[in-house]
């Protein structure tokens, strides 16, 4: 079934809609859970809250791309929980690389009163990227987006773990000195 | 919330473009073909070429095809086959057999035994030494313990584990047990899976 077909379910509060969703999107959610919790269950918690708030959320939207639209939701949910997880002591370290990698770009501290807006944030980003070539940006987006181990980023684009490292290592720091350039404090 | 993990989280609203363009399927697989070996796929391209023109074309559709973390089998051996190692299992444990079985990136198999619905045994075994339990929970007692020459971490409470793990020099593997065991019957389990 299209994605338009899908969402017309939806709009229709027809709840085929969540069978069809579950049909096309179930195992696409299903790695960007897993890519961050590590854990069938707590993955397969994701997905099915995915869907929950997929038809609570159309209407009133209307998705041009369903798959990213519930992408985003998945990983917002992932990430939830695993912090949740964390601040139990119960989530695991899968994320600790990624985010000290992060760390590099923009500090480590935890400074309430220096909260970042993240739609701010997430427009520099998308301006960052556009400045990067199609190899790189996805490289990127596949590290840090779906949260792919750098292993797996090698095998995508048939290089070495170290290219890999070492071509991520430099967007970070481009992505820094970008973050510097539009006012952020690093 | 530490600065890191701001970014990580503002990284889920970039663009859908950038999203879409990072699928899995855009990514082709690079290889090198002699005009020789193309010579040999020749009728078999023909045959395509001719379907393609009767049936008007490539259908592309949206369906992003996402290498699934998690895959399921109803024969052991399948899974043996797709994980590239086997896994020594007991037919039965505590008069239930094995029915979920599973391999997650072609790497870890993963069975459970279950009464009905509930499972009563997970055994997962997994190449290289990460732990492959996916138990996170956090367990009063930790004991390590050596038993015929492998040291076995086990968790539980109130005398009862849990969950065991343990490693050898190629795999990880480790049991969950539900309701818990003593280490006798750890042991015998052991025994049954070595």
């Amino acid at each position: 079934m299209e994605d338009f077909e899908i969402v017309e379910l939806y709009w229709d509060r027809n709840e085929d809609a969540i069978y069809y969703t579950d049909q096309k999107y179930n195992r696409y959610c299903n790695s960007i859970a897993y890519n961050i919790l590590f854990n069938a269950e707590d993955s397969r918690e994701c997905v099915n809250d995915t869907w929950l708030k997929a038809w609570d959320s159309m209407p009133p939207n209307r998705p041009e791309n369903l798959a990213t639209y519930l992408g985003k939701i998945t990983r917002n949910l992932a990430l939830n929980l695993y912090e949740k997880l964390t601040a139990m002591k119960r989530g695991g370290k899968q994320l600790d690389v990624p985010l000290e990698e992060l760390s590099e770009v923009i500090g480590e501290e935890s400074n309430v009163s220096k909260y970042i807006d993240q739609k701010v944030l997430s427009d520099c980003i998308n301006r960052f990227l556009k400045t990067l070539d199609k190899d790189t940006r996805k490289a990127f987006v596949r590290r840090y987006w779906y949260l792919d181990s750098v292993k797996d980023v090698a095998r995508m684009f048939s290089l070495k773990e170290n290219n890999v490292k070492v071509m991520l290592f430099r967007t970070r720091e481009k992505l820094r000195e970008f973050l510097i350039r539009e006012g952020y404090e690093l | 919330m530490k600065k890191s993990e701001q970014l990580l989280k503002a990284m889920t609203d970039i663009d859908d473009s950038f999203i879409q363009e990072a699928t899995v399927e855009t990514f082709k697989t690079k290889k090198n073909y002699s005009f020789a070996s193309l010579l040999k796929w020749s009728p078999a391209l023909a045959v395509v070429l001719v379907a393609v023109l009767i049936t008007g074309g490539i259908n592309k559709n949206n369906n992003l095809t996402i290498v699934n973390p998690q895959v399921n089998y109803e024969m052991l051996s399948e899974a043996e086959n797709a994980a590239g190692f086997p896994l020594g299992i007991p037919e039965e444990y505590n008069g239930t057999k094995y029915s979920d079985i599973v391999v997650i990136d072609e790497k870890v198999i993963r069975v459970t035994y279950k009464d009905g619905d509930k499972p009563v045994l997970i055994v997962t075994k997994g190449l290289g030494s990460d732990d492959v339990s996916g138990d996170y929970n956090s367990y009063p007692e930790i004991n390590q313990r050596e038993y015929k020459g492998f040291e076995i971490t086990t968790k539980g409470k109130d005398d009862k584990i849990y969950l065991a793990t343990w490693i050898t020099d190629r795999y990880s593997f480790a049991l969950s047990i539900p309701d818990g065991l003593d280490y006798l019957e750890l042991k015998s389990l052991f025994d049954e899976i070595h």
